[in-house]
């Protein structure tokens, strides 16, 4: 990053092929859609190139790479949630659910062994119980379990405290629980509307993020 | 601003609890106050389990895989923005000079008739200014790479007139010959054939004045903003690219320069990020060096990918000119046997000794010591009888030396061929179909190329020990198949 700091064209290249897929994986689970996490991911690499004088060498660069992240993909949700309010349909979603039922048509063809039609079934139920959570309850997730941040990172990169950290990761992870333990119980599959995901937790889960807002 | 929403549910101690010692982030106290407790409440340690559980479904969540031309285009892009906004920032500064300007000229217009004359003389001079250096403003970009006349120059061996030839993809040139083979048509030599861009110097004021009027709104708009390009670059740079475009202009080679200019600029355009920016921050005086060493590379990916697809004519034609050479060089391949084997080879007759220098080439090349080194001739009579696509790539070696190494890997790809021949799409499909569970998933986040890569080395593998065997390569041999 230093040499990112300095100019250095080769070196940011090397920035970015070192944490693209990294960040691509986290942006792609947050929105739901592969090619707006593309783009949130190139809006996020261009603002450390802006930002790359303001770069302190003492900072975990992956902490502030997430942190650049997680402005962007906020002000882009946000965005996303006003075009919806006047009654733009939301094509991510709509991309993502019509993927998964993909996924499941071909998990259910003859065309894939007994065990990868149960690791497929299983990971789209997965998916979907975690598009059912708050959108930072599911960026807080997402950083621990993917990137295995600490809380102090978290708290950092989503500019919040690291008890409110504590305590939206404690939500998230209950949650999840929650709407996966039919499933994980009874093997009961719950239906593709993320709304019927465990109802009661799932319902709760959004409104506790939206809460979380207070908390930090 | 700590407050919670009452709505909300509380958060379950016990739980936050639980979270926070799997995530490792209790103190060492605490985590050793829930340990025990775990040891001893079983429905608290049954909830840990629940909870450990659902997290682990979490690595179900499939890894994103950027493709190749996710980084090329964020690179790219990145860099266009920053280049944006360099110029904007130029601009801003100018425009408000332009504003102090038109400030002025407007305080003069209020004066008078006199002011007005002035004015419009000014706006004809800048409207004259773009005709005049309208070739300049057209190819900007391709100036801007240009350090000199002698740098073009020195360009010209890599750059010439025979770089379209040499450069351009092996396919499209392999194409053409084979069209000219069939008499479809006749390509045209170097010497006539009709530069690739207009004689820009011998364009009148007059001309290009007419060329920009008949120009469509999308092309004024591209001179437009390389206009604005050009006078957003410091005045000094200005200058520089001026004197260096009548400079060009000026030399008895300037048409064949141009022609340079512009197939550098268009290779640079085709080098991925990192070789872009690698050859241009290279000094001036290394960076001959430095382009060498990248068409050095890409050559040596061209060779590898035709190596790779020899075709079967191709395959025989270099076996037959194998036997050809070896007859050539007996004597000398006999001096070069170890002499532990040259007495029991020196008793053969001469066709079995041939045949036996022959199949043993494979321990020998890439051994200069070992192998004799076959003249222009023999190399020559080897091109003529190739494919137009294997040929391409052997004529655009630089030296005897380099065509002859370039050579030997057409050898060896031809020896792995006969011991472990490519398989068909379809014989690696249906070879995937009898693969373990366990061998498939291995293969599930590879690329097209990668997977047929690890089919192949699978399948001979099996093929030489069908158990699986202990080694992952044929039995006999030092290791995996070379690629």
């Amino acid at each position: 990053m230093l040499q990112v700091r300095a100019g250095d064209a080769a070196a940011f290249e090397e920035l970015v092929v070192r944490y693209q897929g990294r960040l691509l994986t986290v942006l792609e689970h947050l929105v739901g859609n592969r090619e707006q996490a593309e783009d949130l991911a190139q809006e996020t690499f261009l603002r450390v190139f802006k930002a790359r004088e303001r770069y302190q060498p003492e900072a975990k660069f992956c902490t502030w790479l997430f942190t650049i992240a997680n402005n962007v993909a906020s002000n882009s949700l946000r965005s996303r949630s006003r075009r919806k309010e006047v009654g733009v349909p939301d094509k991510a979603n709509t991309d993502t659910s019509s993927f998964g039922l993909d996924q499941m048509a071909l998990a259910a063809s003859s065309l894939m062994p007994a065990r990868l039609i149960d690791k497929a079934e299983a990971a789209e139920v997965v998916r979907q119980a975690l598009e059912s959570l708050g959108e930072r309850q599911k960026m807080a997730l997402l950083l621990s379990k993917f990137e295995g941040m600490s809380y102090q990172d978290i708290a950092e990169a989503m500019d919040m405290s690291v008890q409110a950290t504590k305590s939206l990761l404690s939500r998230a992870r209950v949650n999840l629980q929650r709407i996966l333990a039919p499933y994980m119980e009874e093997g009961t599959r719950p239906a593709s509307d993320g709304v019927e995901l465990g109802t009661e937790a799932a319902t709760s889960a959004a409104g506790q993020d939206a809460g979380l807002e207070d908390e930090s | 601003m700590n407050h919670q929403d009452p709505t909300l549910p509380a958060i379950d101690p016990v739980e936050e609890e639980l979270v926070a010692y799997l995530d490792e982030e209790l103190e060492p106290e605490h985590r050793a106050r829930v340990e025990h407790r775990l040891a001893a409440d079983p429905c608290y340690r049954d909830k840990l389990r629940h909870m450990q559980k659902s997290w682990d479904m979490l690595d179900l969540l499939a890894r994103s895989e950027p493709d190749e031309g996710f980084t090329r285009t964020t690179v790219a892009m990145v860099a266009l923005k920053a280049r944006e906004a360099t110029d904007v920032q130029k601009e801003s500064t100018q425009r408000f000079g332009l504003l102090f300007r038109v400030g002025v000229v407007v305080s003069t217009l209020a004066c008078g008739l006199i002011a007005y004359s002035i004015g419009s003389w000014l706006l004809s001079v800048s409207d004259r200014q773009l005709v005049r250096e309208l070739p300049l403003i057209e190819h900007l970009d391709e100036y801007k790479h240009a350090e000199s006349v002698a740098f073009l120059k020195s360009l010209e061996g890599l750059f010439g007139q025979h770089y379209r030839q040499a450069a351009a993809d092996a396919e499209s040139v392999a194409f053409l010959r084979s069209m000219e083979e069939q008499g479809l048509f006749v390509l045209e030599s170097g010497e006539d054939a009709e530069p690739a861009t207009a004689p820009r110097n011998r364009e009148t004021d007059e001309q290009r004045r007419d060329r920009l009027q008949r120009m469509t709104p999308e092309q004024k708009g591209a001179i437009f903003e390389r206009q604005q390009r050009f006078a957003a670059l410091s005045l000094p740079d200005q200058e520089r690219l001026r004197a260096l475009a009548q400079e060009i202009d000026a030399d008895p080679q300037g048409d064949k320069l141009k022609q340079v200019l512009t197939n550098y600029h268009e290779w640079l355009k085709s080098l991925g990020a990192k070789d872009q920016s690698e050859v241009l921050a290279a000094p001036v005086d290394q960076r001959i060096l430095k382009i060498k060493e990248v068409q050095n590379r890409q050559a040596t990916k061209r060779l590898k990918t035709v190596a790779l697809e020899l075709s079967s004519q191709d395959m025989s034609a270099i076996t037959d000119w194998l036997d050809l050479y070896v007859s050539g060089h007996l004597a000398e391949f006999g001096r070069l046997t170890p002499s532990q084997f040259r007495a029991a080879l020196d008793k053969l007759p001469v066709k079995e000794r041939i045949d036996r220098h022959r199949r043993g080439i494979a321990w020998r090349l890439g051994r200069k010591e070992l192998l004799p080194q076959p003249t222009q001739q023999e190399l020559d009579a080897l091109v003529s009888v190739l494919s137009p696509k294997a040929q391409v790539v052997l004529e655009e070696t630089e030296s005897r030396e380099q065509e002859w190494q370039y050579v030997q890997e057409l050898i060896h790809q031809v020896q792995q061929s006969k011991r472990y021949p490519r398989l068909s799409d379809e014989d690696l499909r249906k070879f995937a179909a009898t693969l373990k569970p366990e061998q498939r998933e291995a293969l599930e986040n590879k690329t097209a190329d990668e997977m047929k890569n690890a089919l192949h080395d699978l399948y001979y593998s099996q093929k030489a020990s069908p158990s699986g065997g202990f080694f992952p390569w044929p039995a006999g041999t030092f290791g995996p198949p070379a690629r």
